[in-house]
Protein backbone atom coordinates (compact mmCIF):
# COMPACT_ATOMS: atom_id res chain seq x y z
CA UNK A 1 0.00 0.00 0.00
CA UNK A 2 2.97 2.24 0.70
CA UNK A 3 3.88 2.19 -3.00
CA UNK A 4 0.39 3.30 -4.05
CA UNK A 5 0.42 6.14 -1.51
CA UNK A 6 3.79 7.35 -2.75
CA UNK A 7 2.48 7.17 -6.31
CA UNK A 8 -0.51 9.36 -5.40
CA UNK A 9 1.79 11.99 -3.86
CA UNK A 10 4.04 11.82 -6.91
CA UNK A 11 1.10 12.33 -9.30
CA UNK A 12 -0.02 15.43 -7.37
CA UNK A 13 3.54 16.78 -7.44
CA UNK A 14 3.93 16.14 -11.18
CA UNK A 15 0.58 17.81 -11.91
CA UNK A 16 1.60 20.87 -9.89
CA UNK A 17 4.94 21.10 -11.74
CA UNK A 18 3.21 20.74 -15.11
CA UNK A 19 0.56 23.34 -14.30
CA UNK A 20 3.12 25.86 -13.04
CA UNK A 21 5.37 25.33 -16.07
CA UNK A 22 2.49 25.71 -18.55
CA UNK A 23 1.39 28.86 -16.76
CA UNK A 24 4.92 30.26 -16.60
CA UNK A 25 5.76 29.56 -20.23
CA UNK A 26 2.40 30.94 -21.38
CA UNK A 27 3.02 34.16 -19.45
CA UNK A 28 6.50 34.55 -20.90
CA UNK A 29 5.54 33.79 -24.48
CA UNK A 30 2.19 35.55 -24.76
CA UNK A 31 2.08 38.43 -27.20
CA UNK A 32 1.63 41.80 -25.46
CA UNK A 33 -1.64 43.48 -26.28
CA UNK A 34 -3.09 40.36 -27.87
CA UNK A 35 -6.32 38.88 -26.66
CA UNK A 36 -8.34 39.92 -23.68
CA UNK A 37 -5.84 39.43 -20.90
CA UNK A 38 -5.19 42.99 -19.74
CA UNK A 39 -2.96 41.81 -16.92
CA UNK A 40 -0.33 40.95 -19.52
CA UNK A 41 -0.49 44.43 -20.91
CA UNK A 42 -0.07 46.01 -17.51
CA UNK A 43 2.83 43.74 -16.56
CA UNK A 44 4.63 44.25 -19.83
CA UNK A 45 4.18 48.06 -19.88
CA UNK A 46 6.04 48.57 -16.62
CA UNK A 47 9.23 50.57 -17.08
CA UNK A 48 12.43 48.55 -16.57
CA UNK A 49 13.98 48.74 -13.11
CA UNK A 50 17.16 50.74 -13.12
CA UNK A 51 19.03 49.51 -10.05
CA UNK B 1 15.75 -13.33 3.46
CA UNK B 2 18.97 -11.50 4.24
CA UNK B 3 19.53 -13.44 7.43
CA UNK B 4 18.81 -16.81 5.90
CA UNK B 5 20.52 -16.39 2.60
CA UNK B 6 23.82 -17.97 3.43
CA UNK B 7 23.21 -20.94 1.14
CA UNK B 8 26.02 -21.53 -1.28
CA UNK B 9 25.95 -23.51 -4.45
CA UNK B 10 25.48 -27.18 -3.63
CA UNK B 11 23.71 -26.62 -0.28
CA UNK B 12 21.04 -29.19 0.52
CA UNK B 13 17.42 -28.36 1.23
CA UNK B 14 14.32 -30.48 1.71
CA UNK B 15 12.26 -31.53 -1.27
CA UNK B 16 9.07 -33.29 -0.22
CA UNK B 17 10.90 -34.69 2.77
CA UNK B 18 14.05 -35.63 0.85
CA UNK B 19 17.30 -33.81 0.15
CA UNK B 20 17.36 -31.54 -2.87
CA UNK B 21 20.61 -30.02 -4.13
CA UNK B 22 20.54 -26.37 -5.02
CA UNK B 23 21.69 -25.78 -8.57
CA UNK B 24 24.20 -23.08 -9.51
CA UNK B 25 21.45 -20.88 -10.90
CA UNK B 26 19.45 -21.26 -7.68
CA UNK B 27 22.24 -19.84 -5.57
CA UNK B 28 22.42 -16.80 -7.82
CA UNK B 29 18.65 -16.38 -7.63
CA UNK B 30 18.65 -16.64 -3.85
CA UNK B 31 21.53 -14.29 -3.06
CA UNK B 32 20.59 -11.23 -0.98
CA UNK B 33 19.23 -8.44 -3.09
CA UNK B 34 20.70 -5.67 -0.93
CA UNK B 35 22.70 -4.04 -3.70
CA UNK B 36 19.90 -4.58 -6.20
CA UNK B 37 17.43 -2.96 -3.79
CA UNK B 38 19.53 0.17 -3.27
CA UNK B 39 20.25 0.52 -6.98
CA UNK B 40 16.53 0.01 -7.58
CA UNK B 41 15.73 2.95 -5.28
CA UNK B 42 18.24 5.16 -7.11
CA UNK B 43 16.75 4.10 -10.43
CA UNK B 44 13.25 4.85 -9.13
CA UNK B 45 14.27 8.39 -8.14
CA UNK B 46 15.99 8.97 -11.49
CA UNK B 47 12.95 7.74 -13.42
CA UNK B 48 10.64 9.90 -11.31
CA UNK B 49 12.79 12.95 -12.08
CA UNK B 50 13.07 12.05 -15.76
CA UNK B 51 9.34 11.61 -16.29
CA UNK B 52 8.22 15.28 -15.86
CA UNK B 53 11.31 16.44 -17.74
CA UNK B 54 10.37 14.31 -20.74
CA UNK B 55 6.77 15.51 -20.60
CA UNK B 56 7.89 19.12 -20.57
CA UNK B 57 10.67 18.67 -23.16
CA UNK B 58 8.63 19.69 -26.26
CA UNK B 59 7.03 22.69 -24.54
CA UNK B 60 10.31 23.85 -22.99
CA UNK B 61 12.16 23.46 -26.30
CA UNK B 62 9.51 25.48 -28.11
CA UNK B 63 9.68 28.20 -25.44
CA UNK B 64 13.47 28.29 -25.54
CA UNK B 65 13.70 28.45 -29.33
CA UNK B 66 10.73 30.81 -29.81
CA UNK B 67 10.58 32.98 -26.67
CA UNK B 68 7.66 35.04 -27.98
CA UNK B 69 4.56 34.22 -29.96
CA UNK B 70 1.65 36.09 -31.47
CA UNK B 71 -0.91 34.27 -29.29
CA UNK B 72 -2.70 35.57 -26.25
CA UNK B 73 -1.82 34.18 -22.83
CA UNK B 74 -5.02 32.12 -22.80
CA UNK B 75 -4.15 30.58 -26.13
CA UNK B 76 -0.63 29.87 -24.91
CA UNK B 77 -2.00 28.01 -21.90
CA UNK B 78 -4.15 25.97 -24.31
CA UNK B 79 -1.13 25.19 -26.47
CA UNK B 80 0.85 24.22 -23.37
CA UNK B 81 -1.93 21.88 -22.24
CA UNK B 82 -1.90 20.15 -25.63
CA UNK B 83 1.88 19.78 -25.61
CA UNK B 84 1.87 18.30 -22.12
CA UNK B 85 -1.15 16.08 -22.81
CA UNK B 86 0.29 14.59 -25.97
CA UNK B 87 3.71 14.07 -24.35
CA UNK B 88 1.99 12.18 -21.50
CA UNK B 89 0.20 10.01 -24.07
CA UNK B 90 3.52 9.27 -25.81
CA UNK B 91 5.12 8.19 -22.53
CA UNK B 92 2.17 5.90 -21.78
CA UNK B 93 3.68 3.52 -24.35
CA UNK B 94 6.91 3.38 -22.34
CA UNK B 95 5.12 2.86 -19.01
CA UNK B 96 3.10 -0.09 -20.32
CA UNK B 97 5.87 -1.68 -22.39
CA UNK B 98 6.79 -4.03 -19.51
CA UNK B 99 10.42 -2.88 -19.65
CA UNK B 100 12.28 -4.51 -16.76
CA UNK B 101 14.28 -1.39 -15.84
CA UNK B 102 11.11 0.68 -15.64
CA UNK B 103 8.98 -1.94 -13.86
CA UNK B 104 11.40 -3.34 -11.30
CA UNK B 105 11.68 -0.31 -8.96
CA UNK B 106 7.91 0.26 -8.76
CA UNK B 107 6.07 -2.97 -9.57
CA UNK B 108 3.78 -3.43 -12.56
CA UNK B 109 0.62 -2.96 -10.47
CA UNK B 110 1.68 0.55 -9.43
CA UNK B 111 2.75 1.37 -12.98
CA UNK B 112 -0.63 0.32 -14.37
CA UNK B 113 -2.50 2.46 -11.84
CA UNK B 114 -0.15 5.34 -12.69
CA UNK B 115 -0.87 4.71 -16.39
CA UNK B 116 -4.63 5.03 -15.76
CA UNK B 117 -4.30 8.19 -13.67
CA UNK B 118 -1.99 9.90 -16.16
CA UNK B 119 -4.32 8.94 -19.02
CA UNK B 120 -7.05 10.92 -17.27
CA UNK B 121 -4.68 13.84 -16.67
CA UNK B 122 -3.71 13.85 -20.37
CA UNK B 123 -7.35 13.64 -21.46
CA UNK B 124 -8.28 16.59 -19.27
CA UNK B 125 -5.36 18.64 -20.64
CA UNK B 126 -6.21 17.76 -24.24
CA UNK B 127 -9.91 18.58 -23.75
CA UNK B 128 -8.98 22.01 -22.38
CA UNK B 129 -6.76 22.69 -25.41
CA UNK B 130 -9.44 23.46 -28.07
CA UNK B 131 -11.48 25.52 -25.62
CA UNK B 132 -8.58 27.79 -24.63
CA UNK B 133 -7.08 28.05 -28.11
CA UNK B 134 -10.40 29.21 -29.58
CA UNK B 135 -11.24 31.41 -26.58
CA UNK B 136 -12.57 34.79 -27.72
CA UNK B 137 -12.78 35.29 -31.44
CA UNK B 138 -11.94 31.85 -32.79
CA UNK B 139 -14.97 29.81 -31.68
CA UNK B 140 -15.76 28.85 -35.30
CA UNK B 141 -12.70 26.62 -35.23
CA UNK B 142 -14.61 24.46 -32.78
CA UNK B 143 -17.97 24.43 -34.51
CA UNK B 144 -17.49 24.94 -38.26
CA UNK B 145 -17.25 22.09 -40.72
CA UNK B 146 -15.08 24.01 -43.18
CA UNK B 147 -11.80 24.30 -41.32
CA UNK B 148 -8.20 23.39 -42.28
CA UNK B 149 -7.62 19.63 -42.47
CA UNK B 150 -5.17 19.77 -39.55
CA UNK B 151 -8.06 20.86 -37.32
CA UNK B 152 -10.04 17.82 -38.45
CA UNK B 153 -7.07 15.61 -37.60
CA UNK B 154 -7.01 17.15 -34.11
CA UNK B 155 -10.75 16.64 -33.75
CA UNK B 156 -10.42 12.98 -34.81
CA UNK B 157 -7.59 12.41 -32.33
CA UNK B 158 -9.55 13.96 -29.48
CA UNK B 159 -12.72 12.02 -30.35
CA UNK B 160 -10.82 8.72 -30.42
CA UNK B 161 -9.21 9.62 -27.09
CA UNK B 162 -12.66 10.09 -25.57
CA UNK B 163 -13.78 6.74 -27.01
CA UNK B 164 -10.63 5.15 -25.55
CA UNK B 165 -11.21 6.56 -22.08
CA UNK B 166 -14.93 5.75 -22.03
CA UNK B 167 -14.31 2.18 -23.27
CA UNK B 168 -11.68 1.66 -20.57
CA UNK B 169 -13.81 3.11 -17.77
CA UNK B 170 -16.97 1.22 -18.78
CA UNK B 171 -15.39 -2.08 -19.88
CA UNK B 172 -16.74 -4.05 -16.94
CA UNK B 173 -20.13 -2.33 -17.02
CA UNK B 174 -20.74 -3.06 -20.72
CA UNK B 175 -19.08 -6.48 -20.31
CA UNK B 176 -16.57 -5.92 -23.06
CA UNK B 177 -14.31 -9.02 -23.05
CA UNK B 178 -10.80 -8.22 -21.85
CA UNK B 179 -9.08 -9.62 -24.96
CA UNK B 180 -11.27 -7.59 -27.32
CA UNK B 181 -10.87 -4.44 -25.23
CA UNK B 182 -7.10 -4.86 -25.16
CA UNK B 183 -6.87 -5.17 -28.94
CA UNK B 184 -9.09 -2.08 -29.36
CA UNK B 185 -7.04 -0.21 -26.73
CA UNK B 186 -3.76 -0.91 -28.56
CA UNK B 187 -5.09 0.15 -31.97
CA UNK B 188 -6.77 3.29 -30.63
CA UNK B 189 -3.73 4.34 -28.58
CA UNK B 190 -1.37 4.28 -31.54
CA UNK B 191 -3.93 5.99 -33.81
CA UNK B 192 -4.53 8.78 -31.28
CA UNK B 193 -0.81 9.44 -30.93
CA UNK B 194 -0.22 9.36 -34.69
CA UNK B 195 -3.11 11.78 -35.36
CA UNK B 196 -1.93 14.06 -32.55
CA UNK B 197 1.56 14.13 -34.03
CA UNK B 198 0.18 14.99 -37.50
CA UNK B 199 -1.97 17.72 -35.95
CA UNK B 200 1.17 19.27 -34.44
CA UNK B 201 3.16 18.94 -37.67
CA UNK B 202 0.46 20.61 -39.73
CA UNK B 203 -1.08 23.02 -37.28
CA UNK B 204 1.55 24.22 -34.82
CA UNK B 205 3.66 27.35 -35.31
CA UNK B 206 6.44 25.75 -33.26
CA UNK B 207 6.73 22.46 -35.19
CA UNK B 208 10.08 23.13 -36.80
CA UNK B 209 13.75 22.92 -35.93
CA UNK B 210 14.60 21.65 -32.46
CA UNK B 211 10.98 21.40 -31.31
CA UNK B 212 10.15 19.14 -34.24
CA UNK B 213 13.16 16.96 -33.41
CA UNK B 214 12.02 16.60 -29.77
CA UNK B 215 8.46 15.74 -30.81
CA UNK B 216 9.68 13.25 -33.37
CA UNK B 217 12.01 11.61 -30.84
CA UNK B 218 9.20 11.31 -28.29
CA UNK B 219 6.79 9.80 -30.83
CA UNK B 220 9.52 7.48 -32.16
CA UNK B 221 10.21 6.32 -28.58
CA UNK B 222 6.51 5.58 -28.10
CA UNK B 223 6.13 3.66 -31.33
CA UNK B 224 9.44 1.91 -30.71
CA UNK B 225 8.12 0.59 -27.38
CA UNK B 226 4.83 -0.37 -29.00
CA UNK B 227 6.50 -2.30 -31.84
CA UNK B 228 8.97 -3.89 -29.42
CA UNK B 229 6.13 -5.32 -27.34
CA UNK B 230 4.09 -6.31 -30.36
CA UNK B 231 6.71 -7.76 -32.71
CA UNK B 232 10.26 -7.89 -31.35
CA UNK B 233 9.79 -9.27 -27.83
CA UNK B 234 7.55 -12.21 -28.82
CA UNK B 235 10.21 -13.26 -31.34
CA UNK B 236 13.01 -12.88 -28.78
CA UNK B 237 11.05 -14.95 -26.24
CA UNK B 238 10.56 -17.68 -28.83
CA UNK B 239 14.32 -18.17 -28.76
CA UNK B 240 13.98 -19.25 -25.10
CA UNK B 241 10.86 -21.40 -25.32
CA UNK B 242 9.29 -23.20 -22.39
CA UNK B 243 7.65 -26.60 -22.75
CA UNK B 244 4.54 -27.78 -20.91
CA UNK B 245 5.55 -30.94 -19.07
CA UNK B 246 2.43 -31.59 -17.00
CA UNK B 247 -1.18 -30.46 -16.74
CA UNK B 248 -2.69 -31.32 -13.36
CA UNK B 249 -6.25 -30.85 -12.11
CA UNK B 250 -6.09 -29.23 -8.65
CA UNK B 251 -9.81 -28.60 -8.02
CA UNK B 252 -12.94 -28.20 -10.17
CA UNK B 253 -11.96 -25.87 -13.07
CA UNK B 254 -8.49 -25.24 -11.61
CA UNK B 255 -5.38 -26.50 -13.40
CA UNK B 256 -1.66 -26.42 -12.75
CA UNK B 257 0.65 -26.19 -15.73
CA UNK B 258 4.25 -27.20 -15.15
CA UNK B 259 6.58 -25.54 -17.62
CA UNK B 260 10.15 -26.56 -18.26
CA UNK B 261 12.49 -23.65 -18.95
CA UNK B 262 14.96 -23.51 -21.81
CA UNK B 263 18.08 -25.42 -20.76
CA UNK B 264 20.46 -22.52 -21.43
CA UNK B 265 18.27 -19.76 -19.95
CA UNK B 266 17.18 -20.54 -16.38
CA UNK B 267 14.17 -18.49 -15.30
CA UNK B 268 15.02 -16.51 -12.15
CA UNK B 269 12.40 -15.01 -9.90
CA UNK B 270 11.60 -14.37 -6.27
CA UNK B 271 8.65 -16.15 -4.61
CA UNK B 272 5.34 -14.34 -5.07
CA UNK B 273 6.13 -12.83 -8.47
CA UNK B 274 4.10 -13.29 -11.63
CA UNK B 275 4.82 -13.63 -15.34
CA UNK B 276 3.04 -13.21 -18.66
CA UNK B 277 2.34 -16.60 -20.19
CA UNK B 278 1.68 -17.21 -23.87
CA UNK B 279 0.73 -20.75 -24.86
CA UNK B 280 1.46 -21.90 -28.39
CA UNK B 281 -0.76 -24.97 -28.45
CA UNK B 282 -3.83 -25.10 -30.67
CA UNK B 283 -6.32 -25.14 -27.76
CA UNK B 284 -5.91 -21.57 -26.54
CA UNK B 285 -5.26 -18.22 -28.18
CA UNK B 286 -1.59 -17.25 -28.40
CA UNK B 287 -1.96 -14.15 -26.21
CA UNK B 288 -0.04 -12.91 -23.18
CA UNK B 289 -1.85 -13.33 -19.87
CA UNK B 290 -0.49 -12.62 -16.39
CA UNK B 291 -0.36 -15.49 -13.88
CA UNK B 292 1.31 -15.79 -10.50
CA UNK B 293 4.04 -18.37 -10.24
CA UNK B 294 3.04 -21.07 -7.76
CA UNK B 295 6.35 -22.91 -7.62
CA UNK B 296 9.39 -21.98 -5.58
CA UNK B 297 12.51 -20.50 -7.18
CA UNK B 298 14.46 -23.21 -5.38
CA UNK B 299 13.19 -25.69 -7.97
CA UNK B 300 15.57 -25.15 -10.81
CA UNK B 301 14.62 -25.50 -14.43
CA UNK B 302 10.85 -25.31 -14.27
CA UNK B 303 7.97 -23.21 -13.00
CA UNK B 304 4.35 -24.00 -12.33
CA UNK B 305 1.30 -21.78 -12.70
CA UNK B 306 -2.12 -22.57 -11.29
CA UNK B 307 -5.00 -21.20 -13.33
CA UNK B 308 -8.73 -21.10 -12.78
CA UNK B 309 -11.07 -21.29 -15.76
CA UNK B 310 -12.75 -17.90 -15.67
CA UNK B 311 -12.58 -16.22 -19.09
CA UNK B 312 -12.20 -16.74 -22.83
CA UNK B 313 -8.51 -17.60 -22.56
CA UNK B 314 -8.55 -19.65 -19.37
CA UNK B 315 -11.63 -21.65 -20.43
CA UNK B 316 -9.41 -23.82 -22.62
CA UNK B 317 -6.57 -24.23 -20.14
CA UNK B 318 -7.55 -27.81 -19.22
CA UNK B 319 -7.16 -28.82 -22.87
CA UNK B 320 -3.48 -27.80 -22.95
CA UNK B 321 -1.34 -30.90 -23.47
CA UNK B 322 2.16 -31.83 -22.26
CA UNK B 323 4.59 -31.03 -25.03
CA UNK B 324 2.86 -27.77 -26.02
CA UNK B 325 5.20 -24.81 -26.40
CA UNK B 326 4.98 -21.63 -24.33
CA UNK B 327 6.78 -18.35 -23.83
CA UNK B 328 7.16 -16.68 -20.47
CA UNK B 329 7.84 -12.97 -20.01
CA UNK B 330 8.86 -11.85 -16.59
CA UNK B 331 9.18 -12.10 -13.71
CA UNK B 332 7.27 -9.06 -12.47
CA UNK B 333 5.84 -7.79 -9.21
CA UNK B 334 6.95 -6.91 -5.70
CA UNK B 335 4.51 -9.10 -3.79
CA UNK B 336 7.06 -11.13 -1.88
CA UNK B 337 8.01 -11.54 1.76
CA UNK B 338 11.65 -11.65 0.64
CA UNK B 339 11.49 -7.93 -0.21
CA UNK B 340 10.45 -7.05 3.34
CA UNK B 341 12.87 -8.74 5.74
CA UNK B 342 12.30 -8.29 9.44
CA UNK B 343 8.53 -8.03 9.29
CA UNK B 344 8.07 -10.56 12.09
CA UNK B 345 4.80 -12.45 12.03
CA UNK B 346 3.25 -12.78 8.60
CA UNK B 347 -0.45 -13.10 7.88
CA UNK B 348 -1.26 -14.39 4.40
CA UNK B 349 -4.85 -13.86 3.23
CA UNK B 350 -5.88 -15.81 0.13
CA UNK B 351 -9.20 -16.28 -1.61
CA UNK B 352 -9.67 -19.07 -4.16
CA UNK B 353 -6.94 -19.19 -6.77
CA UNK B 354 -5.29 -16.24 -4.95
CA UNK B 355 -3.42 -18.94 -3.03
CA UNK B 356 -0.83 -19.27 -5.84
CA UNK B 357 1.70 -16.53 -4.86
CA UNK B 358 1.48 -17.77 -1.25
CA UNK B 359 2.25 -21.32 -2.36
CA UNK B 360 5.40 -19.98 -4.00
CA UNK B 361 6.41 -18.20 -0.78
CA UNK B 362 5.52 -21.15 1.50
CA UNK B 363 7.33 -23.66 -0.72
CA UNK B 364 10.32 -21.33 -0.78
CA UNK B 365 10.31 -21.05 3.04
CA UNK B 366 10.04 -24.85 3.32
CA UNK B 367 12.87 -25.49 0.87
CA UNK B 368 15.02 -22.82 2.49
CA UNK B 369 14.20 -24.12 6.00
CA UNK B 370 13.00 -20.69 7.14
CA UNK B 371 11.32 -20.82 10.53
CA UNK B 372 9.22 -17.70 9.92
CA UNK B 373 5.87 -17.54 11.71
CA UNK B 374 3.08 -17.53 9.11
CA UNK B 375 -0.69 -17.62 9.50
CA UNK B 376 -2.52 -18.46 6.28
CA UNK B 377 -6.19 -17.54 6.24
CA UNK B 378 -7.61 -19.15 3.14
CA UNK B 379 -11.15 -18.39 1.95
CA UNK B 380 -12.82 -20.91 -0.37
CA UNK B 381 -16.36 -21.72 -1.36
CA UNK B 382 -16.40 -25.38 -0.24
CA UNK B 383 -13.91 -28.08 0.77
CA UNK B 384 -13.80 -29.25 -2.87
CA UNK B 385 -12.66 -25.77 -3.95
CA UNK B 386 -9.63 -25.74 -1.65
CA UNK B 387 -6.50 -25.79 -3.81
CA UNK B 388 -3.26 -27.40 -2.57
CA UNK B 389 -5.04 -28.71 0.56
CA UNK B 390 -2.78 -31.77 0.97
CA UNK B 391 0.45 -29.84 0.44
CA UNK B 392 -0.64 -27.12 2.86
CA UNK B 393 -1.29 -29.79 5.50
CA UNK B 394 2.15 -31.25 4.82
CA UNK B 395 3.89 -27.86 5.19
CA UNK B 396 1.83 -27.13 8.33
CA UNK B 397 2.96 -30.44 9.84
CA UNK B 398 6.62 -29.55 9.22
CA UNK B 399 8.77 -27.02 11.04
CA UNK B 400 9.68 -24.78 8.12
CA UNK B 401 7.96 -22.39 8.09
CA UNK B 402 6.04 -22.25 11.35
CA UNK B 403 2.73 -22.35 9.49
CA UNK B 404 -0.85 -22.36 10.72
CA UNK B 405 -3.63 -22.66 8.15
CA UNK B 406 -7.20 -21.55 8.82
CA UNK B 407 -9.76 -22.31 6.15
CA UNK B 408 -12.85 -20.11 5.87
CA UNK B 409 -15.64 -21.65 3.79
CA UNK B 410 -18.49 -19.57 2.42
CA UNK B 411 -20.57 -22.61 1.47
CA UNK B 412 -19.60 -25.12 4.12
CA UNK B 413 -21.22 -28.54 4.51
CA UNK B 414 -23.06 -29.31 7.76
CA UNK B 415 -20.16 -31.51 8.90
CA UNK B 416 -17.65 -28.64 8.68
CA UNK B 417 -16.39 -27.59 12.11
CA UNK B 418 -14.14 -24.73 11.02
CA UNK B 419 -14.74 -21.10 10.11
CA UNK B 420 -17.68 -20.35 7.85
CA UNK B 421 -19.13 -17.29 6.15
CA UNK B 422 -17.48 -14.19 4.80
CA UNK B 423 -13.89 -13.29 5.54
CA UNK B 424 -13.44 -9.67 6.62
CA UNK B 425 -10.83 -7.69 8.53
CA UNK B 426 -12.58 -8.04 11.89
CA UNK B 427 -12.58 -11.81 11.59
CA UNK B 428 -9.00 -11.67 10.29
CA UNK B 429 -7.88 -9.66 13.34
CA UNK B 430 -9.61 -12.18 15.63
CA UNK B 431 -8.05 -15.18 13.89
CA UNK B 432 -4.56 -13.68 13.93
CA UNK B 433 -4.81 -12.61 17.57
CA UNK B 434 -4.74 -8.88 16.83
CA UNK B 435 -2.96 -6.81 14.23
CA UNK B 436 -0.07 -5.53 16.34
CA UNK B 437 3.38 -6.49 15.01
CA UNK B 438 2.00 -8.34 12.01
CA UNK B 439 2.45 -7.82 8.29
CA UNK B 440 -0.49 -8.62 6.04
CA UNK B 441 -0.24 -10.04 2.53
CA UNK B 442 -3.54 -10.06 0.62
CA UNK B 443 -4.38 -11.80 -2.64
CA UNK B 444 -8.13 -11.81 -3.20
CA UNK B 445 -10.77 -10.30 -5.52
CA UNK B 446 -10.66 -6.47 -5.74
CA UNK B 447 -13.84 -5.68 -3.71
CA UNK B 448 -12.75 -7.98 -0.86
CA UNK B 449 -9.24 -6.58 -1.05
CA UNK B 450 -10.40 -2.95 -0.94
CA UNK B 451 -12.68 -3.59 2.05
CA UNK B 452 -9.97 -5.53 3.87
CA UNK B 453 -7.32 -2.85 3.31
CA UNK B 454 -9.72 -0.12 4.47
CA UNK B 455 -10.53 -2.02 7.66
CA UNK B 456 -6.92 -2.94 8.40
CA UNK B 457 -5.94 0.72 8.02
CA UNK B 458 -8.78 1.69 10.36
CA UNK B 459 -7.45 -0.82 12.90
CA UNK B 460 -4.10 0.99 12.81
CA UNK B 461 -2.03 -1.26 10.55
CA UNK B 462 0.54 1.00 8.81
CA UNK B 463 0.43 1.01 4.98
CA UNK B 464 3.99 -0.31 4.86
CA UNK B 465 2.77 -3.54 6.51
CA UNK B 466 -0.08 -4.19 4.08
CA UNK B 467 0.93 -5.81 0.79
CA UNK B 468 -1.54 -6.55 -1.98
CA UNK B 469 -1.57 -8.58 -5.16
CA UNK B 470 -4.71 -8.31 -7.27
CA UNK B 471 -5.93 -11.06 -9.58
Amino acid sequence: MQRFRLMSCYVVLVMAVLACTIEGIATLRAAPGHGSNQADLVLRSKPPRTH
Amino acid sequence: MRSSCSAKSGAMVERNGGPYPLARGDAVALLPKVRARSSGAIRAVLLMLLYPLLILAPLATAAALNPTSDHSRTEEVGIGCAAVGLAILALQFVITARLRWVEAPFGLDVLLVFHRVMALVATAALLVHPVLVTWGEQWPLLTRLRVPWSIWVGRASLTLLLVQVLASLSRRVVRLPYERWRRLHNVLASTILALGYVHILAGSDDAHGGTLVVWSALVALAFGCWLYGLVVRPRLLLRQPFRVTAVTSEAPHVWTLTLKAHAKRPFRFIPGQFQFLRLHGAEVAAEDHPFSIASSPTRSGSISVTIKESGDFTAGIGRVRPGDGATVHGPFGRFSHTLHPGEGKLVFVAAGVGITPFMSMLRYMRDRRESQSVLLVYASRSPADVIFGDELRSIEAGDFPSLRVIHVLSNAPASWLGETGRLDATRLARLSGGVEGRAFYLCCPPPMMAAMVRELRRMGVPPARIHTDQF
